[in-house]
């Protein structure tokens, strides 16, 4: 998106307002209809860009679109990223037959969102984590996941 | 090192056969890969081992060190190779070198050191890592013997032949070779070169320009900067018979500005060339004059286009223009302009040393020829890999990548860099050429290959 030199404009608005959208799907914001609009705006811009770039920067999109429309559907309808990426899709938990309760997770929250005290599992409270991941980071019995 | 001038084929064949074959068969040569990646690897540090062992054992007199560009297999970098034997020693570390050095000169091999796959057998030659088998390295092979700041190292194996060869056929000739030969360019578009430099050879207007684009800006992708770091005289062979072909007297590199090393290692090769008479005025007694300048980038991705390319190199803003006017009529200072990739280059006096017909018989109907491909991502064997057209994209994944690390599954892989499609798994036994992956809605590109797994989103990487 950044290497746009700008000349045609379906090539320096268009590539932003694509990325655009994405970003609003990959962050649980998509709506019916987006993918069919990412497909004609794509078309638009290969059809109206001077040079290779703006012709084939929306090649990626579609072909993901073509191969793995299940993925989009999944993040637009459901509300998940079946590949656990999308950090505003994903929740955290803590399995609690394999916390030991070592408090290392709870100090490393940065929004204090993991309560629990010495030797008692650990819980986290969803309404406050910010996907963030660093208390999977930190967990060493492999006790935290997310999905 | 001295080069002598040439001013005849017959004086380039004298050189050759005073510097002999391209490793000293009574000497013990130990090659370290050394390009920008190798020295990323440590390189530099194993080049100084290697040269401290030689010493200590007082073998001075028994062994050479070349150091050459990429040879392809990043994962085992650093690595030393041993020749004539053709042993190859991965992931190199410092205290391992005096061993190494010991044995090779004994004429032994260090089992325990050498390459071991992902699945536990162990290979001491080159030739016969699984990741080598099935690829086909007619072009990026030399690279593994030449170093590229010296030009006898290259003339050696055959250089500079198919510039002899290309003179004593004549421009049209050499264009109608590459014609029946079927090359395409390998910058991405796939355009039929010998049909480029005939409109630029029929065009009017002198002087005529030659440009070599090298320019690689897509991430992940980098067989141009190998080539050219670990070959230049390859791309300048190249270049000087596609000037011939179409007529141009002055020619241009337009090197990525991130690519020092292929700048100097260029900039070394030329002069080392002109010196040789190989380019400037009456190269090789034959009349005809070629010189090379090489031009550093303005930075962005775009100037990789044709027209932006040109107007980076007059100075100007790299800013692409409609083609209405081509620029074999009107390219570079409004003069009749040929741009070419570095691969498509490289592909050149390889075409003309073996004949149209040797190489039209690598590769599918529509793509001939080899590829090199950097395979990246979620793979057991990265690297630079050359195979021919139609290699299928399960072979390339699995066997000479070696699969998916740790375990995972393979769910999708990226053709033609950050601008290509994602194939999924079901379309893995697709061969890769230009129509096959534009058919399946990706591009060859570049030659970018990033392998995805089950650990990577679809709507992200598409983001």
């Amino acid at each position: 998106m950044e290497e746009s030199c700008g000349k045609c404009t379906p090539c320096r608005e268009g590539v932003r307002h694509l990325y655009d959208i994405l970003t609003d799907i990959s962050g649980g914001r998509g709506r019916e209809g987006d993918v069919e609009l990412l497909e004609s705006m794509s078309r638009a811009i290969m059809d109206g860009s001077i040079c290779g770039l703006g012709q084939t920067a929306p090649v990626p999109l579609l072909s993901t679109i073509r191969y793995f429309r299940d993925e989009f559907d999944a993040h637009i309808r459901d509300k998940k990223c079946p590949a656990g990426v999308c950090k505003e899709l994903v929740t955290y938990w803590i399995v609690e037959e394999k916390c030991p309760g070592c408090s290392l997770c709870l100090r490393v929250c940065p929004t204090d969102s993991i309560i629990g005290s010495k030797k008692v599992a650990h819980k986290i409270l969803t309404e406050n984590c910010i996907h963030c991941g660093a208390c999977e980071d930190v967990c060493k019995f492999g006790a935290v996941v997310h999905g | 090192m001295t080069v002598k001038r040439l001013t005849s084929p017959e004086d380039l064949a004298a050189w050759r056969g005073r510097i002999g074959p391209p490793y000293k068969q009574d000497r013990v040569t130990f090659v370290v890969s050394n390009g920008t990646c190798g020295q990323a690897a440590g390189s530099m540090d194993v080049l100084y081992d290697v040269h401290e062992a030689i010493e200590k054992l007082g073998a001075v007199e028994l062994a050479d060190i070349r150091a050459t560009g990429c040879h392809g297999f990043c994962a085992i970098e650093p690595l030393i190779l041993v020749q004539p034997a053709g042993v190859l020693y991965p992931k190199v570390k410092s205290d391992d070198v005096r061993a190494i050095v010991e044995a090779s000169l004994r004429g032994e091999v260090l089992e325990k050191k050498v390459y071991k796959d992902t699945d536990g057998a162990r290979y001491a030659r080159e030739s016969e890592l699984p990741y080598y088998r099935k690829q086909n390295l007619m072009i990026s092979g030399p690279s593994r013997w030449v170093d590229p700041l010296d030009i006898e190292t290259y003339v050696a194996g055959g250089g500079y032949d198919s510039l002899v060869k290309a003179f004593a056929m004549g421009g049209q000739a050499v264009i109608d070779e590459a014609k029946a030969a079927g090359l395409r360019g390998r910058g991405g578009g796939g355009f039929l070169a010998a049909r480029k430099w005939q409109s630029v050879r029929d065009a009017h207007g002198e002087p005529k320009y030659l440009l070599c684009n090298a320019d690689e800006g897509d991430p992940g992708a980098y067989m141009d900067r190998a080539l050219l770091e670990g070959n230049p005289h390859l791309v300048i062979e190249g270049m000087i018979i596609a000037a011939h072909a179409i007529g141009a007297t002055q020619g241009y590199v337009y090197v990525r500005h991130e690519y020092p090393v292929a700048v100097k290692n260029l900039t070394a090769a030329i002069k080392q060339a002109r010196e040789a008479d190989l380019l400037g005025k009456n190269i090789l007694g034959s009349g005809h004059d070629f010189d090379i300048n090489v031009s550093r980038g303005g930075g962005a991705f775009v100037c990789g286009e044709s027209t932006a390319l040109m107007a980076s190199i007059e100075g100007k803003p790299g800013e692409p223009r409609p083609k209405y006017v081509h620029t074999a009529e009107s390219g570079l200072w409004g003069k009749p302009s040929n741009l070419n990739n570095v691969e498509t280059f490289a592909n050149v006096p390889w075409i003309v040393a073996n004949g149209a017909a040797s190489y039209a018989k690598i590769g599918t109907d529509t793509s001939k020829g080899t590829k090199i491909f950097s395979l990246v991502g979620k793979v057991n064997h990265t690297g630079l890999i050359e195979v021919p057209m139609g290699t299928t994209l399960r072979e390339i994944v699995e066997d000479i990548g070696g699969g998916v690390p740790d375990g995972r599954s393979f769910k999708a892989v990226q053709t033609g860099g950050p601008s290509g499609g994602c194939l999924p798994a079901d379309r893995l036994d697709m061969p890769v050429g230009f129509d096959k992956l534009w058919d399946a809605g990706t591009i060859m590109g570049s030659g970018g290959m990033i392998v995805m797994d089950d650990h990577n989103c679809m709507v992200d990487i598409a983001r």
